[in-house]
């Protein structure tokens, strides 16, 4: 089950355009694009954008502000679909002139210079609102900067805005946010995860290099998993809270989002260790887990020979969608297959951990949102007494869901309930931590789904609590323990949604979860990209044999293999119609052509696909972005269509025989462009010809009477000539001269010449706007390119002009 | 309590029938889905339909201070019940002699000094209060006539 073990990043780099909002007319940095290039040839592994940036900016290849203005550009263009922050700063660009004014003086510039950090909206930022995603904090500016935040600009990086998350952290899906619904970039029907969803998407659809989020009860690592990115949830201590809006202290951590493990490592590393100001923040010191990103190429055959891992037996059963079940099983083939033993491993109190979760949140919830009572900050209703003011200002500044949790947490907190719901979920805390510590003794890392399905469509948990609560339960374990877990993107499902694996370590044991997801992504991309190769070669073969294979077992234990079925066991069985890997990244590229630009090392057999879909300005856009690399083998073809659409077929097989007979051969795009210049060209002469009669005319106008206009024929006669042209808005007085003037040229030549050439004008304009819309401008079959032999004529009239 | 650790982390078959006899071996769905009906049919010691009251939303909002419509309070009432009721299934679980945890064991520990400092940033402080007469923060009268 090759999709099983797909890492989605796959799709990033060696077929970029899976992303659907990925880049927008926008080429990928140079740097960027060469260091993925070079991947791509030999592993196609997610690389470290952090890296890259600052390579680039201290060689000078690039400049801050240019890596600025590519994010910057991408964030325009995607947050109307995405809708991932909920405050944009305008001072980035100045900001990045910032690091390239020192960089130039020789100035440290710290280890995040330059770097596009998004923050979710409930981490304090000084010089930005912070609202929680709460309307009670609606354009709340806080006095001070989070400790995170502070450390963040203290490293150079650049606070590009603040990510939407569901009203104080309180939902699995970002709905719960009081100002707007974030979409996953993935699929924008679906839900992006929550409560940092906006941080997530954010990352995924390259709005930002890496983004900070909170993790409470899985707020981290369940939209990691659903947008495909890396989600890092630190060891509770690790990260300083200062800032940090309280939902449930005793649980709350500040986590780490990027698209590979070494970007969550290093955003780690920049705002972890002790701090005065939270009296929780360990005073461990702080290792440099960033010096162990080694390429792959360094890797020996079995990198984690030994590693002990335990897949924990409850998050793979009832109630857990089969398709991840799949996808976390390839995973743990890949683990074996890099050497680690693996070892099922049954934490029994695992189902016990949720509602325990839930107790333990909303009590604490209950009481750290005590503070918003609309007196000292935050929105305030008019009122004449203070307890209805309270009461008031709260009621219509909180939301349903926050409510509903401050009841709930005040019932689990009343007098004769506390030791029946609140102690016994403590009690259960100390049972979950107890269990892990023994399970971790045993094992280096633990493994589990980061969620029980992948992302689903917005709207469908709404309404029921629990079924959003019981989404929680892959998570929320690791909270109570306080331990560090790390998701990272291992797979798909059948609709293309990406799944993400859960490592868990042990407490303040970052550096081994962020080396071995290291060496799991690097060498998963690899062996991989083979498959697909493999995969893409047999598709021209045969189609039906690919199809098998696709699903053909990949290095299965035979733990599993049960579950599978060889490839003979396929020939008998019915097969059922499944898209293969390869139908669904093609799927996405065509559906998002008009986001495509960079192309990269992508097979050609994919490209001859998906870019028949484009439009003229679409191809020739991934054209000019695709750097050192020659498409024309594909689009030379495409381009030709292109000039029999435009020009006819005779002017086509003109310039066919034409080149035969001077034996030359040029690219159908070079002589496309050729063309179009020319009857541009021609265009303008006639325009301005006709400009010069019509002065003329004028002139002459001028010294005659006006009523001469009488003359003028009924006006649906000049309607066949001027449509709805620019002369149709001008005065009566005018439109006298005007009329009279183009009666005149009703009979000459030129005028003939100009209604074509507005038509092709026309047609031209429109071959434009289609950018936006849902790219269905296949030429072949395109109802809107123009085809019709009359435009032939006019063209060629044109060009004798 | 330390042996109760060992106990819930020994083979599934033990510590499911010892521990925590409910929960089956795949777990938290069926955990879920079952829950309300155990709770009665055992009737422990423990069940909160014996010695606890129902939630009774329009008292909680006084006390949390948020003011509910009557619809409001209509609506939430069966939610929260259910997520009340979802919570028993703690009671039904022995955790006799265990001690509670208050939060992960983050080995930190100390507590800064308690000496004042003055913090730069005040104006911003007060520029966020919504109603302010300097030096005062206004609020509406605190006592009632009655």
């Amino acid at each position: 089950m090759l999709s099983s073990v797909q890492n989605p990043r796959i799709l990033l780099l060696h077929c970029r355009w899976s992303k659907p909002l990925h880049h927008h007319h926008r080429h990928y940095p140079k740097a960027i694009h060469a260091a993925a290039q070079a991947q791509a040839i030999s592993t196609s592994s997610p690389t470290s954008q952090i890296q890259i940036i600052q390579k680039s900016i201290h060689s000078r290849e690039k400049t801050a502000r240019q890596f600025a203005e590519e994010f910057i550009n991408r964030l325009r263009l995607t947050e109307p679909h995405v809708k991932s922050f909920l405050h944009v700063s305008e001072t980035v660009l100045n900001e990045a002139d910032e690091i390239d004014r020192k960089i130039d003086r020789n100035e440290d510039v710290g280890p995040l210079a330059g770097v596009l950090v998004a923050v979710k909206d409930n981490i304090c930022t000084a010089d930005m609102p912070s609202t929680a995603g709460s309307k009670i904090l609606e354009n709340y500016r806080p006095p001070f900067d989070a400790t995170a935040v502070r450390k963040l600009k203290e490293s150079g990086a650049i606070i590009v805005g603040k990510t939407n998350l569901d009203e104080f952290g309180m939902g699995s899906t970002t709905e719960g946010s009081a100002y707007q619904v974030t979409a996953n970039p993935w699929n924008l029907e679906c839900v992006p995860g929550g409560s940092s969803g906006g941080s997530a998407a954010a990352v995924s659809a390259r709005q930002c290099v890496v983004s900070l989020g909170s993790d409470t009860g899985g707020s981290v690592r369940q939209p990691a998993s659903f947008c495909g990115v890396v989600g890092l949830k630190p060891t509770y201590g690790r990260v300083s809270r200062f800032g940090l809006v309280a939902y449930a202290s005793s649980l709350d951590v500040i986590g780490c989002f990027g698209s590979s493990v070494a970007d969550a490592g290093i955003l780690l590393q920049s705002v972890c260790g002790h701090d005065k100001l939270d009296a929780t923040s360990s005073k461990r010191e702080v290792i440099d887990f960033t010096s162990q990103f080694v390429a792959k190429d360094y890797l020996e055959s079995q990198p984690l020979k030994g590693l002990r891992v335990g897949v924990i037996r409850e998050t793979l059963g009832d109630g857990v969608d089969q398709e991840v079940v799949l996808s976390i099983r390839g995973a743990i083939s890949h683990m074996e297959e890099l050497g680690c033993i693996v070892t099922e491993v049954s934490l029994p109190s695992f189902s016990l951990g949720l509602p325990a979760y839930y107790v333990l949140a909303s009590s604490e919830s209950s009481s750290n949102l005590s503070r918003y009572d609309g007196i000292r900050y935050g929105n305030q209703i008019v009122s004449d007494e203070l307890s209805s003011l309270y009461g008031g200002s709260r009621a219509n500044g909180l939301g349903p869901e926050v409510k509903r949790r401050i009841l709930m947490g005040t019932y689990a907190l009343s007098a004769g309930y506390y030791d029946a719901y609140y102690k016994r979920a403590q009690q259960v805390r100390t049972v979950v931590q107890k269990s892990f510590k023994a399970a971790l003794d045993e094992h280096d890392i633990l493994i589990s789904p980061a969620a029980p399905s992948a992302a689903y469509k917005i709207g469908e948990k709404k309404n029921d609590p629990l079924a959003m609560y019981a989404g929680d339960i892959m998570t929320v374990n690791v909270n109570l323990a306080g331990l560090p877990a790390l998701v990272l993107p291992c797979g798909f499902v059948q609709n293309g949604l990406p799944v993400g694996v859960q490592m868990i370590g042990a407490a303040f044991d970052e550096e081994k979860l962020l080396r071995v997801g290291h060496i799991f992504e690097q060498t998963l991309q690899g062996r991989l990209a083979q498959h697909l190769h493999l995969l893409i070669n047999e598709m021209n073969v045969d189609p039906s044999i690919s199809d098998r294979r696709l699903r053909r077992p990949q290095g299965c234990t035979p733990m599993m293999k049960s579950r599978h079925y060889t490839i003979e066991e396929w020939d008998t069985k019915p097969i059922r119609k499944i898209p293969s890997l390869v139908d669904l990244c093609v799927q996405k590229a065509v559906d998002n052509v008009r986001y495509l630009g960079d192309v990269g090392e992508t097979d050609f057999h994919l490209l001859e696909r998906f870019l028949p879909h484009c439009t003229v300005e679409q191809l020739m856009h991934i054209e000019d972005s695709t750097e050192d690399r020659d498409l024309s083998p594909v689009t030379d073809k495409l381009w030709k269509n292109f000039y029999v659409l435009q020009f006819g077929a005779n002017s086509t097989n003109v310039v066919v025989e034409r080149m035969k007979e001077k034996r030359v051969s040029f690219k159908w795009r070079q002589l496309y462009e050729a063309k179009v210049k020319d009857n541009e060209e021609a265009q303008q002469k006639s325009f301005e010809r006709i400009k010069q009669l019509y002065k003329k005319e004028n002139a002459k106008k001028q010294s005659r009477q006006v009523q001469l206009c009488t003359k003028v024929p009924p006006s649906t006669n000049k309607r066949g000539f001027w449509g709805g042209g620019p002369s149709s808005n001008i005065g009566n007085t005018k439109s006298g001269i005007m009329k009279k003037a183009k009666l005149e040229f009703l009979n000459s030549r030129e005028v003939k010449n100009l209604s074509a050439m507005k038509k092709t004008n026309f047609q031209n304009n429109q071959r434009v706007s289609p950018i936006i819309k849902k790219p269905s401008h296949f030429p072949g079959k395109s109802s809107s390119t123009p085809s019709s032999s009359k435009f032939s004529t006019a063209t060629s009239t044109a060009r004798r002009f | 309590m330390g042996s109760r650790a060992l106990l819930v982390l020994a083979p599934a078959f033990l510590s499911e029938s010892i521990l925590l006899n409910h929960i089956s071996r795949t777990g938290f769905h069926q955990l879920l889905t079952q829950n309300e009906k155990r709770v009665r049919v055992r009737g422990r010691n423990y069940s909160i339909h014996s010695n606890l009251e129902r939630p009774d939303v329009t008292r909680l909002a006084e006390t949390a201070r948020i003011s509910l419509s009557p619809q409001e309070a209509e609506e939430f009432a069966p939610k929260i019940q259910q997520v009340v009721d979802w919570f028993g299934q703690l009671q039904d679980v022995d955790l006799q002699s265990i001690e509670p945890a208050i939060r992960a064991d983050t080995e930190a520990g100390s507590f800064r000094e308690d000496s004042p400092e003055t913090f730069e940033n005040r104006d911003a402080i007060i520029a966020a209060v919504p109603s302010y007469e300097a030096p005062y923060i206004k609020v509406p009268k605190v006592l009632n006539k009655d």
